[in-house]
């Protein structure tokens, strides 16, 4: 589909009156024959972020959206942007029935993601999904093999694994990855403990919060509030549901842990080494939860089969802890307070404490004896017209969006459970596994299940 | 500062929607009342006969009106039913039956909606044609969420 508009376009302009210089020649890489196209599916808040409204990579050609104030404020945006006039679709369907879209942005809430991704993997577009990557671990399990299949180039919006400073360091996620891949912190063979909250720099932002005692509202006429549950069931509408709240209620999201889990936890997967594979345990310690608004956690821990743990401290009892810990040393963000300054006074990127002595490592000193890790696929341009799989794909973001997926389980179902990690199910657990497997409001559930 | 302005908006919430808290506010207020409520001899007194669990499930009011405290008992008594540990078949099915009984007994939308959404999570695969019975005639919101969880238990 890509290919053939491309031509079309070169062919047209092969035969345009005095045109015969080829506009990539005249243009360059930005030649509207050469350029990427994408789309935006959802124009709330989030799809004005650079990621998604600025990114250059590309050059942005429709919007939609089932809130038609937004669409209306969305392409005035746009044209401030320096998009020009795009196009507003009348629904996602007609935006990934467009020949002339390369990448659809899925800029929706998290319960949309796994059903709009398989359809457009379907309609033949490349994906640039929002973080979560799906509600669920059977959501994201039918995306991952799904995209897949059909040979498509998948991207999650989160980038903490490949580029910028890590929440509570002074450095990107790669130094620490180094440390631990060289076996550092742990013997090979011995687990690490890894906590997220925080004393180690991270914030669960509890105030994402569902009310609950809500009243039923009068939806607005621009708003088609079926459309925006979509696969989620139906409940009557209150404006707190949607937009900007929509987080706090678990048909959607799951509070700040769907905010802020997959930011966190997909570069702790990843400097753990811990990509092709998922905790085995989960354990649970709060309040139990309203059914239907999301709440706060205490703490709860991932555990892997070979004892790594990963706890997200979510009522600050771990603040004095450090954010990795092994036989060997442990590791210590700016949020904890040691290590701040290295030994010849440069601002530290992380503190690093030796167990057998007690004393800080030069870490800089550290990171130069060290090979570097392997090198990752951070261009998404390049994945697309290239078709190399972006670093943080179908396949690493479901791991890392799995522990988020089984952390809400443990939430919900009020105690811990077992997992397994190759067949993807949780381990003589019926009632865990209704929530990592659910259905959906049709006609959704057919689109996300059909070949 | 972003995170200082969600906060701030987060607060602003209640005044802005009413006096309703948000969820954390309402657990941190009543943590010890939430764990007296969910506590296993509290569900178990719950499920011990049709008619206490018909006396749990006629508080659930219609559109959002339930109060937390009761919503958040019946979440966990459905999940209590499903531990191995409790005299389970009994208590299951004493639960179950009373939920299809308020979903089927119900003329508002949200009572039934409510009730059926619980079924997902603990109801009995056999159940499945009993849902597509009671949403038969009943308002199209029902009918959809009775589809969707006839199809999970179908599929346990």
């Amino acid at each position: 589909m890509k290919s053939s508009r491309r031509e079309f376009i070169r062919g047209v302009g092969a035969f345009g009156a005095l045109n015969i210089i080829p506009s990539g020649v005249l243009y360059g890489a930005n030649a509207p024959s050469n350029q990427l196209t994408r789309a935006l599916i959802g124009f709330g808040s989030i799809a004005q972020s650079a990621n998604h409204l600025s990114n250059k990579y590309s050059r942005l050609v429709g919007i939609c959206d089932p809130d038609l104030l937004h669409v209306k404020n969305g392409l005035a945006v746009c044209e401030r942007a320096g998009w020009g006039k795009v196009k507003a679709y009348k629904d996602f369907m007609e935006l990934l029935a467009d020949p002339g879209v390369d990448v659809a942005h899925i800029c929706t809430p998290p319960h949309w993601h796994g059903v709009q991704s398989v359809m457009a993997a379907r309609a033949g577009k490349d994906i640039w999904c929002e973080k979560p990557m799906t509600r669920t671990v059977g959501e994201g399990k039918r995306v991952m093999e799904y995209v897949k299949s059909k040979g498509r180039m998948f991207r999650l919006n989160t980038w903490f694994r490949f580029k910028d400073e890590f929440y509570g360091f002074g450095t990107s996620v790669a130094p620490i990855r180094k440390v631990v891949e060289n076996g550092l912190v742990s013997s090979p063979g011995k687990p690490i403990r890894c906590v997220v909250g925080a004393g180690q720099g991270f914030n669960w932002k509890f105030f994402w919060s569902g009310l609950v005692n809500l009243e039923p509202q009068k939806c607005p006429e621009t708003f088609d509030w079926d459309m925006w549950l979509g696969p989620a069931p139906w409940k009557p509408y209150n404006s707190h549901r949607a937009h900007g709240t929509f987080r706090g209620y678990w048909d959607y999201d799951a509070g700040g842990l769907g905010d802020m889990a997959q930011h966190y936890l997909d570069p702790v997967q990843y400097l753990l080494c811990k990509d092709e594979t998922s905790p085995v345990k989960i354990d649970y310690v709060g309040p139990k939860q309203h059914p239907d608004v999301v709440g706060r956690f205490d703490r709860i821990t991932l555990t892997y089969a070979d004892g790594t743990e990963v706890v997200l401290d979510g009522d600050e009892s771990l603040k004095g802890e450090p954010f990795l810990s092994g036989d060997k040393a442990s590791v210590w963000s700016y949020g904890s307070g040691k290590g701040q300054v290295d030994s010849k006074g440069n601002p530290r990127m992380f503190g690093m404490i030796d167990n057998s002595t007690g004393k800080a490592i030069d870490v800089r000193a550290l990171l130069k004896e060290l090979p570097e890790s392997a090198s990752q696929q951070t261009d998404f341009a390049d994945s697309v017209r290239n078709r190399k799989r972006f670093c943080l794909n179908e396949e690493s973001g479901f791991r890392s969006c799995t522990m988020f997926n089984l952390a809400i389980v443990a939430e919900r179902l009020g105690r811990g459970f077992k997992f397994d990690p190759v067949s993807l199910h949780a381990v003589d657990d019926p009632a865990a596994e209704r929530f990592l497997y659910q259905s959906m409001r049709q006609p959704w559930y057919d689109e996300f299940m059909k070949a | 500062m972003k995170i200082l302005v969600l906060a701030l908006l987060s607060c602003l919430a209640p005044v802005v929607f009413g006096a309703a808290p948000d969820a954390v506010a309402w657990q941190n207020k009543n943590n010890d009342a939430i764990a007296a409520a969910t506590c296993d001899e509290a569900l178990a007194a719950v499920v011990k006969d049709e008619a206490a669990a018909d006396r749990l499930l006629t508080e659930v009011k219609g559109a959002y009106l339930t109060d937390p405290m009761v919503a958040t008992k019946i979440a966990a008594v459905s999940q209590y039913v499903m531990k191995k540990t409790c005299c389970r078949e009994k208590a299951r099915k004493i639960w179950t039956e009373a939920l299809l009984r308020r979903a089927a007994g119900s003329n508002d939308a949200y009572v039934s909606q409510f009730c059926i959404d619980q079924l997902r999570w603990c109801g009995y695969s056999s159940q499945a044609k009993a849902l597509r019975a009671l949403a038969k005639g009943k308002q199209k919101e029902v009918f959809c969420i009775a589809e969707m969880a006839a199809k999970e238990l179908e599929s346990k």
